[in-house]
């Protein structure tokens, strides 16, 4: 990362992918590169790849050619070279430390703690950073109020949410984290048309008003509207607005 | 920080609850079953010690006459059986012997005496005045004093053999024994044998070991024997009618027993203890199977913790050993919980802890099994389709 600013610069070297027992060749070749403080949007019709993409720039899955590179640096080796600053345990890999600290994802179905309440999701990035409670109790409910979510909602348990609320507290949590890049998958599908503007804002606050590359999977208008770049997926390619 | 750890456990209590419910239910019912096998097994086994059981050998009803015989061979299966207790049985033939006298001329002295096997001395000659019943021979005083013979002597005794073969016609056996019994209820005129001196010398009596005849013999099955008391039956009936001579009166010994008796009293326990050894074996495979299968679902419903804490970037050991210790630590609280319960109902004693200890260590595999795969695979393959990426 870039310690003046914390801006990162994320892309993509000639990235191919294919399913381990996949015939077809799901992304081919594709060199991008997305930077801090945009938001991007990435369409394409279904089984373009979009969400095999998301997967890559999280570090859930390593290409099958090509390289995913932070700063000029694969991100299969972060932290290796002291990018994150303080000694690591060995059991943490490069992409486990990635997603740590750099890229936080929020998935189609949220996967948020069903047996913590709201508030507690919220706060489990930051105790899992270790971050003083009380501190940390402050910023969750600083996210929490960011994101829109009333405050009557902290303490119930996400399976007593609607969908959106849920969706909400997801971005939150990503939010706890603190790390610069956000990837959303799908984070407006299945909402309202109210939820999925405040949802869309949330998208353009986090790139515009908080400085971090935001990328985000979407089939919607909404967020297509507000995005600074658009990238389609065809046929495995991606290509620019 | 405990209740952090127990957190998501706390949230799907229901099916952890479950969980807890197949397990107590399973070792609650394993060692109520073991306990009903057990009764039922003590039952029948009462019943058996209970019950008189009396082996006795006699003529066939084919055959005139009031004597049975048996070959030495045959003898020898039924009095060497590990099950045999309470023999009564007699071998009595009288002969001239040949005594060699004591020292230093060891003159032969023909005697005209009973030549006497009994199955159980002690009950006919009454304890010895001196020595005791061991393997050797058992004599009078007087006869002792006759011959001059001291306990423990080896004492040498020789035949005229009476053989169909003119070979061995005329010809003495000798063999030596050992004076180890004298009882005054001995009479004058017996030589009572041990079993092994009998069978000793009637190995070597080709002319009487064909045929031995007996009037009546009688025999207990030992206590814990009595289980397999058609077996023995069975053994004691092929045994004794299993002959080649050729005028095969063996073929006509019966054997009787009070097996009717035995069956009325014995079948009901038998069929009880069968359905309760039945059922015990069913449900040791469903019910302990039923319990690791819930296990297992709890333990997958802790699929969204594992994801979730994975894609925040969380590593996979930690995930594992955070979420598997404190359900290694519900379930062997389980276990342990059924100790005192057991204690409690007084059925500790039912509980094997063989099994005990495999379902346990059972339930810690298979939960951890499920959590290292949770949170060994990639968090978005466990939540999210990709089917249509395929």
């Amino acid at each position: 990362m870039n310690s003046d600013n914390g801006s990162v610069t994320l892309s993509l070297d000639r990235v191919s992918f294919r399913y381990p027992r996949g015939r077809r060749m799901i992304l081919k070749d594709i060199s991008e590169a997305f930077v801090s403080g945009r938001l991007y949007t990435l369409e394409g019709e279904s089984g373009a790849g979009k969400s095999t993409l998301l997967t890559l720039l999280a570090g859930l899955a390593v290409p099958t050619s090509g390289r995913i590179l932070l700063n000029g640096g694969d991100i299969r080796s972060f932290g290796k070279n002291g990018e994150e600053g303080r000694a690591t345990p060995r059991s943490v890999t490069g992409l486990t430390l990635y997603r740590r600290t750099v890229a936080a994802m929020i998935p189609q179905a949220n996967l948020l703690f069903d047996g913590r309440t709201v508030l507690e999701n919220v706060l489990y990035p930051m105790q899992m950073k270790k971050i003083d409670p009380a501190e940390a109790m402050e910023r969750a409910r600083g996210y929490l109020a960011d994101v829109k979510l009333p405050e009557e909602l902290y303490d119930r348990f996400p399976g007593e949410c609607s969908g959106g609320e849920q969706k909400r507290v997801a971005f939150a949590r990503a939010m706890a984290l603190d790390n610069p890049v956000i990837l959303a998958d799908e984070p407006t599908a299945n909402l309202d048309k109210g939820t999925s503007a405040i949802v869309s804002e949330i998208l353009r606050m986090l790139a515009h008003d908080r400085g971090r590359l935001v990328l985000a999977v979407t089939h919607e208008d909404a967020i297509p509207s507000l995005a600074d770049e658009r990238l389609f997926l065809r046929g495995g390619t991606a290509e620019r607005e | 920080m405990m209740k952090n750890a127990f957190l998501p456990f706390v949230r799907r209590r229901r099916i952890w609850a479950a969980a807890m419910g197949a397990l107590l239910v399973f070792l609650l019912s394993g060692t109520l079953l073991s306990r009903a096998v057990s009764e039922s097994r003590e039952q029948l086994n009462r019943a058996y010690d209970e019950m008189e059981i009396e082996f006795r050998l006699g003529p066939g009803r084919r055959r005139f006459g009031n004597t049975f015989s048996l070959t030495l061979y045959q003898l020898r299966e039924l009095v060497t059986a590990d099950w045999m207790e309470d023999l009564n049985a007699r071998y009595e033939m009288t002969q001239t012997i040949y005594l060699n006298g004591p020292p230093p001329d060891y003159p032969i002295i023909p005697k005209t005496v009973d030549f006497v096997w009994v199955s159980d001395p002690a009950a006919v000659y009454g304890n010895p005045t001196s020595g005791e019943y061991g393997d050797g021979l058992y004599l009078s005083p007087s006869l002792r004093d006759e011959f001059g013979i001291r306990l423990y002597d080896n004492v040498p005794i020789t035949w005229n053999v009476v053989s169909r073969s003119a070979m061995n016609e005329g010809q003495y056996w000798r063999k030596y024994t050992v004076l180890c019994a004298v009882s005054p209820e001995i009479p004058d005129n017996t030589m009572v044998f041990s079993w092994e001196s009998f069978d000793r010398y009637m190995r070597d009596r080709p002319d009487l070991k064909a045929n031995l005849f007996f009037g009546e013999m009688t025999f207990r099955v030992k206590k814990e024997c009595r289980r397999d008391i058609r077996d023995i039956a069975d053994f004691v009936q092929r045994t004794v009618n299993n002959t080649d001579h050729p005028a095969n009166r063996n073929r006509d010994v019966a054997v009787y027993y009070n097996e009717a008796e035995i069956d009325a009293v014995m079948a009901p326990l038998e069929d009880k203890q069968a359905s309760a050894l039945f059922f015990e074996k069913l449900f040791r495979i469903l019910l302990p199977a039923a319990a690791h299968v819930l296990e297992t679902a709890a333990a997958l419903s802790l699929a969204n913790e594992c994801g979730g804490r994975r894609l925040l970037g969380e590593s996979a050991p930690r995930v594992f050993v955070s979420l598997w210790t404190p359900a290694a630590v519900l379930l062997s609280g389980c276990y342990l919980l059924i100790l005192p319960v057991l204690g409690a109902l007084g059925l500790l004693r039912d509980l094997s802890p063989g099994p005990f200890l495999l379902n346990w260590a059972a339930s810690l595999c298979l939960t951890a099994l499920t959590l290292a795969l949770l949170c060994i695979l990639n968090p978005l393959t466990v939540l999210k389709e990709r089917s249509d990426e395929l």
